[in-house]
């Protein structure tokens, strides 16, 4: 067996899940369609990581009563084993869309803002090349580097938050609301997928952290400081630019910290904050990678993960790639992926969820019965 | 014409010696000839035999003894009647402990009167007045006392001999750690000595339940080594691994504690070394009391610990002898220094070639004032005084005496303004180089000193080829391979990443009397 | 072969066929440090740079630490491929601190055309100042050289420096302008720093010029400076300088939408500055009692409080609470504390309406109302119908200046 998942600790888990979930809500939002009606974003990220922590509790706690130890045996628990493995493609689906998104994205940021003359191919290559190497260390490699790296990422977070401080005012954040409720909890809605592909990839690797116990409270605990981190970074992005303007840009948080106005060497740090955010991305994608291939070894049962990781980093660099060609279906997939994939992903497992509570409490009901005439005869006798 | 036919011949010169093309058969594409099968292993010698007359010619011709003059074999009639022969080296065994307590006890007449069966046990008993002695029949035994210095004595009509420690070869004496040298603390070495190592390990461990047990180390040359460790507290499992590793060493040599670690780490491509290499006992007996396993080997005045951490390899004992806050800021310089030593160059580099916006002026017009006759291109420059720093260190340490020194004064100051004013390099360069080859210099244990410039090489590299992007990327790949890399078990950067209990923080200095619990990440036994 | 051999070379492989990413060595670079524009003769503009070339460290340092460059052209884009065709170096533009645009040339909106370009691509920062120099933006440009320091980045801080100190020129930066000139009325509109370039006596000093002497007198022939309240009277006034630096400010130009609709004067800009919020310190001169001219330090208190009332005649009305510092109390020592912050307010507060009006007039919302009618919405469908630039040309302000009085004017000096 060589699935190099090993063992690792609570803080390192909780370090990977965060940064995935962090990175994946902060950076990889569609700011045309963000903040095309305003700029609520900062309440809606707020409202969509309560509904994933939602439905990522019910599947715990489904788990939990169904004394499933992985995401796939609760599927086929729930689903039975055909309808398990094809929902466990798609959530295995739904985690490489995770890892494109964010390969794209930041190649794109890279391109624009620090190589502009050097192709996508060429940073994207260098990306892969490093998810690559990092992924094959495996879940136990790849959780203790980002437990390592983690101080300097929140750094980098938070010292562009900081930096840009100066320019921060309430009035740019008007209206507040945005276009209305409506609107803002359709965008939550579609925002879901910022944050539950991260938490339910740590329902996939419970073996690599001591149990369900710890993998639920892990995403939990991800899930809340995500959409803590993701809502007070649009807070302060709309602080800083009105909707007009975010509307246009496809990276605000670089954005943020190339405004700083001092005549110290602030100014130029904002190069150096992007890389900080880059190596918390490609920490995410390996973590997306890993689980995507995980979930894939457990349905098709194979015991060595290797070629998947392989197959899951080419495929994940070749349609980032594609991504930025403008290739037709690929982008509509994507567009559909961003609209409605929150359903695709939240509705079967919470579907899942319903059936394996019910059978569960079931079957409960039926050992209690079966025990209690047991107790009948006891007391006749 | 002869003569100067014989001048023009290209022949091979017969009287040359050739060793290496007289293999038989196609070399390889690569070179080398294809494995030779390995030959069946050799029977068992059978045990020694009852006649005094076999053994010594036995010993004689296993020893060559015609030729091998140093093997001394020497008759003597035990308790005046009874014929005995005493085989030794000449150098290895002492020959006043031969003299006085062995021939001279066994020539008293009537010493052997009350032996009746067992010559051999009641001469050990009755007779040598060795403090060590033993008996043993197995021919390989025999012969490695002989080897390790060791007497045998052989008696007439006793298929057992006795054997009993008389080493008194030359060996250094306790001297002071060259190369872990410290202000305040003990002062004392290991020497190429086992038992002199073990002494001093057990003047500072005086507990019964430090162990030391003596193995062969596995190799040809028949060389011991010892397994140091606590009993009541180690975990068995990594000791059962120690163990288990030593026991698959089977090699031609073995000549100092170096070997061992090559032969036993997992991961031989990984540049920093997976055990604890240290020449000072109260370091070595520090570890064995947190629970670690210690190798000392016959021959090398060095112990190698295991399991070993990133941590373990940055701190020096003198970081225990000082006072917290003085340690404290010992190790951040240490830690310091070694960030600069494997980043600096590179993130240098990065920044001039690919983000010149990120420079402030000041700094960016130096540079470019110092760069404007220089020819070599900006990578080049960093990559060849990286290289010059290099042989200068090397020739610094090879140079005997004092003109390695100055070797060191002559190459930092004369060569690096030489080389500026020859516009080779630049001032700037010149000054990041040095920058980060004093920061080496920081780390304590000189193997993770040699790893940090592989680190630095590969990021330099990296930033040449894609600045801030290979450069943060290189270092994402170095950490987590670090990161995910072990030392028997242990992860490498525990109790960082993974965060194990640890009541002293993995950089600053912990107080001392907060050093009561064994390190977690050896999973001690119990609380000592 | 071993499998790590296999695995290696797979990574090398990778690696090569990533490439290496472009680069040179800095000393290959022309960084350009203020990038001045001006409408061309004969196409649409005229760009001048100021290039950092040395350190200022060598030996004939003087008037060799920065190059000058210039070029006409159709676009900026085709400017920067002229001028590294005639180079020796290629241009990079990450370093640029100021962009400095001639009066003439906000005035016909070059500046919206310049900058509706993705900047990002050139690599020009963000934080990138504006100035709008009330001359030819080459003369600016080239002015800014001095002997004193060799260090045009530096030199160019301490302009933004010297706005924040005394209030007198305010400091824009290219996410500001984009903030507020692009993102629709509700951030209030651009207040540049107005830059003046007063060319040196060419008798005084024989290693200066740096600007040939025919290229000085187009800007000198440009009208005096006249702000939209009539004042005439701006910064820096003739100061003597030598040895370069011949570039200074002068107050400042508001703009409607992208263009410059008119100038300020330093107190001018000093009043709007105040009610704006940018305001920390400054200095007024007002009549006190019999006193014709008396210096007051001020020092804003707090964030002005702003309400505005929308409707069919919209109003706001301006809380504004400063400390002042009389810096000769013994001309007001005959006044009591309650007559001089009387005094001083007053006269902030006529000020302040004078100044108001003049910038309503040229529709400039440089006192940001804007900012404070957009928080009134609850949606983006009811802000965006709402003509928020029509609802400005009919709002009426109120100001109400609170003045404490720092240093006691009654109390004698022994005291």
């Amino acid at each position: 067996m060589n699935l190099k998942q090993g063992r690792i600790g609570y803080q390192e888990a909780l370090s990977v899940v965060t940064i995935a979930s962090v990175v994946s809500a902060v950076f990889t939002t569609d700011s045309e369609k963000l903040y095309a009606k305003g700029n609520s974003a900062w309440l809606s990220m707020l409202i969509s990581a309560f509904i994933a922590l939602i439905v990522f509790e019910l599947v715990v706690y489904a788990m939990r009563v169904s004394k499933t130890q992985s995401l796939y045996a609760f599927l086929c628990y729930g689903l039975g084993k055909q309808l398990a493995a094809a929902v466990a493609l798609l959530v295995s689906g739904m985690l490489l869309c995770c890892a494109v998104s964010l390969l794209a994205r930041f190649t794109l940021m890279v391109g624009r803002f620090v190589f502009p003359q050097a192709g996508e191919k060429t940073i994207l290559l260098y990306f892969m090349l490093a998810v690559l190497v990092l992924v094959y260390l495996g879940w136990e490699g790849v959780a203790r580097t980002a437990r390592l790296f983690l101080w300097l990422l929140v750094a980098a977070l938070v010292g562009a938050l900081a930096l840009a401080s100066y320019g921060y005012e309430l009035h740019r954040l008007a209206p507040f609301l945005g276009d209305g409720f409506s609107s803002m909890l359709q965008n939550a809605a579609s925002e879901v997928l910022l944050f539950l592909p991260a938490m339910v990839g740590m329902l996939i690797v419970t073996r690599g952290v001591h149990g369900m116990k710890t993998a639920g409270r892990t995403g939990y605990m991800a899930g809340l400081i995500g959409g803590i981190i993701a809502a007070l970074c649009q807070f302060c992005v709309g602080m800083t630019y009105s909707y007009q303007d975010l509307a246009q840009m496809h990276s605000p948080m670089f954005r943020l910290t190339m405004g700083f106005k001092s005549a110290g060497y602030f100014p130029r740090l904002d190069t150096l904050l992007l890389f900080g955010w880059v190596m918390s991305a490609v920490l995410a994608a390996c973590y997306y990678v890993y689980t995507a291939s995980l979930m894939y070894a457990n349905v098709f049962a194979q015991e060595d993960i290797r070629p998947n990781l392989a197959a899951f980093t080419a495929l994940a660099g070749g349609l980032a790639l594609l991504s930025h060609s403008g290739v037709a279906w690929l982008k509509a997939a994507l567009d559909f992926i961003g609209r409605q994939g929150y359903a695709l992903l939240a509705a079967p497992l919470v579907l899942c969820a319903a059936l394996t509570i019910f059978r569960a409490k079931t079957a409960d009901k039926n050992d209690k019965n079966k025990s209690e005439p047991s107790k009948e005869e006891e007391k006749e006798a | 014409m002869g003569k100067l036919a014989d001048l023009l011949r290209f022949d091979h010169n017969e009287e040359e010696f050739e060793l290496l093309e007289t293999e038989q058969g196609e070399p390889g594409f690569f070179g080398g000839y294809p494995e030779e099968k390995k030959a069946k292993a050799a029977k068992p010698p059978p045990p020694a035999s009852s006649s005094l007359k076999i053994n010594e010619s036995r010993l004689k011709a296993d020893f060559y003894a015609e030729i091998n003059t140093d093997v001394l074999f020497r008759r003597f009639l035990l308790g005046g009647r009874i014929e005995a022969l005493v085989v030794c080296i000449n150098g290895m065994a002492s020959g006043q402990q031969i003299n006085d307590f062995i021939l001279r006890q066994g020539m008293r007449p009537g010493c052997m009167d009350g032996a009746k069966d067992e010559l051999a046990l009641y001469a050990i008993e009755h007779v040598f007045a060795q403090q060590e002695a033993k008996l043993s029949g197995d021919w390989g035994e025999i012969k490695t006392a002989i080897l390790q210095g060791q007497s045998i004595v052989m008696i007439e009509g006793e298929n057992q001999a006795v054997i009993m420690d008389t080493r008194g070869f030359e060996h250094r004496g306790v001297g002071t750690a060259e190369n872990e040298k410290v202000v305040r603390g003990p002062q004392e070495s290991f020497n190429e000595s086992i038992r002199t190592n073990v002494t001093l390990l057990r003047r500072i461990i005086q507990t019964e339940d430090f162990v030391c047990e003596f193995q062969k180390a596995g190799a040809k040359n028949n060389i011991s080594l010892v397994v140091a460790y606590r009993a009541g507290i180690v975990n068995q499992s990594l000791l059962d691994e120690v163990k288990k590793r030593l026991s698959k060493v089977d090699t031609r040599m073995i000549i100092g504690e170096g070997t061992i670690e090559q032969l036993t780490e997992r991961h031989s491509i990984f540049p920093l070394p997976q055990v604890l290499c240290t020449e000072r006992p109260d370091r070595t007996a520090a570890h064995i009391m947190q629970g670690h396993v210690a190798v000392l080997v016959e021959g090398s005045p060095a112990a190698n610990v295991m399991p070993v951490t990133l941590f373990t390899l940055m701190s020096t004992s003198e970081d225990a002898y000082m006072r917290r806050p003085l340690g404290m800021i010992l190790r951040v310089v240490r830690y310091l220094g070694a960030i600069i030593s494997i980043l600096l160059p590179g993130y240098f580099l990065a920044t001039c070639l690919h983000h010149p916006g990120m420079l402030s002026t000041e700094v960016l017009t130096t540079i470019i004032a110092s760069r404007q006759m220089v020819f070599l291109p900006f990578g080049a420059e960093v990559l060849f005084l990286l290289w010059v720093f290099q042989l200068l260190r090397e020739a610094g340490i090879r140079v005997p005496g004092s003109a390695g020194q100055a070797i060191g004064i002559i190459g930092g100051l004369i060569l690096g303004q030489a080389a500026v004013s020859a516009n080779m390099v630049s001032t700037v360069v010149l000054i990041v180089v040095a920058l980060s080859g004093l920061g080496t210099f920081t780390i304590p244990d000189y193997s993770t000193q040699i790893s940090a410039g592989y680190f630095r090489l590969g990021l330099v590299f990296a930033a040449w080829l894609s600045g801030l992007l290979g450069f943060a990327l290189g270092v994402l790949i170095i950490g987590g391979w670090i990161a995910s890399q072990k030392s028997y078990g242990v992860p490498f950067l525990a109790p960082v990443s993974p965060k194990t209990y640890t009541d002293r923080p993995g950089i600053l200095r912990g107080r001392v009397t907060s050093h009561s619990r064994a390190t977690d990440y050896t999973n001690t036994r119990e609380d000592v | 072969m071993s499998k790590r051999f296999w695995a290696l070379a797979f990574f090398a492989l990778l690696l090569c066929s990533a490439g290496c990413i472009e680069n040179k060595s800095p000393d290959e670079y022309g960084y350009a440090l203020v990038i001045g524009i001006d409408e061309g003769e004969e196409k649409p503009y005229y760009i001048s740079m100021l290039l950092q070339r040395g350190n200022g460290n060598t030996e004939n340092s003087q008037g060799e630490v920065c190059a000058y460059a210039a070029v006409e052209c159709a676009n900026f884009f085709e400017g920067i491929d002229l001028l590294e065709s005639t180079l020796p170096y290629s241009l990079n533009l990450s370093r640029a601190t100021a962009l400095i645009i001639s009066e003439q040339a906000a005035r016909a909106g070059l500046l919206e055309d310049f900058l509706s370009v993705s900047l990002s691509t050139l690599q020009i920062r963000y934080y990138a100042n504006l100035v709008v120099a009330h001359s030819r933006a080459d003369d600016y440009v080239r002015g800014l050289q001095s002997e004193m320091n060799p260090n045009v980045a530096k030199l160019q801080y301490t302009f933004v420096e010297y706005g924040e100190i005394t209030g007198l020129a305010p400091s824009v930066t290219l996410a500001e302008f984009y903030d507020r000139a692009w993102s629709g009325a509700g951030s209030g509109d651009v207040m540049m720093p107005l830059g003046a370039f007063t060319p040196q006596d060419e008798s005084e000093d024989e290693q200066q010029p740096t600007i040939p002497k025919e290229e000085k007198q187009k800007s000198q022939q440009q009208e005096p400076a006249v702000d939209i309240l009539g004042d005439s009277m701006f910064l820096p006034g003739s100061i003597n300088k030598e040895g370069g630096l011949e570039s200074g400010m002068m107050g400042s130009a508001i703009f409607y939408d992208r263009h410059v609709v008119g100038l300020l004067n330093g107190p001018h800009t000093l009043l709007v500055m105040m009610a704006n919020g940018q305001f920390e310190h400054g200095r007024i001169q007002l009549a006190i009692g019999d006193e014709q001219s008396v210096s007051v330090s001020l020092t804003a208190r707090k964030a002005p409080r702003v309400k505005l009332e929308l409707g069919e005649k919209s109003s706001a009305h301006f809380a504004i609470s400063l400390s002042a510092l009389v810096e000769r109390p013994e001309a007001v020592a005959h006044l009591s504390e309650q007559e001089v912050e009387d005094y001083i307010s007053a006269y902030l507060e006529r000020e302040l309406l004078r100044v108001y009006e003049a910038c309503k007039q040229q529709k400039s919302d440089v006192f940001a109302l804007g900012k404070h009618a957009v928080v009134q919405f609850e949606s983006v469908e009811q802000w965006e119908a709402y003509d928020w630039k029509s609802a400005y040309e009919n709002t009426s302000v109120s100001f109400s200046v609170d003045v404490a009085l720092e240093y006691n004017p009654t109390r004698s000096r022994l005291e």
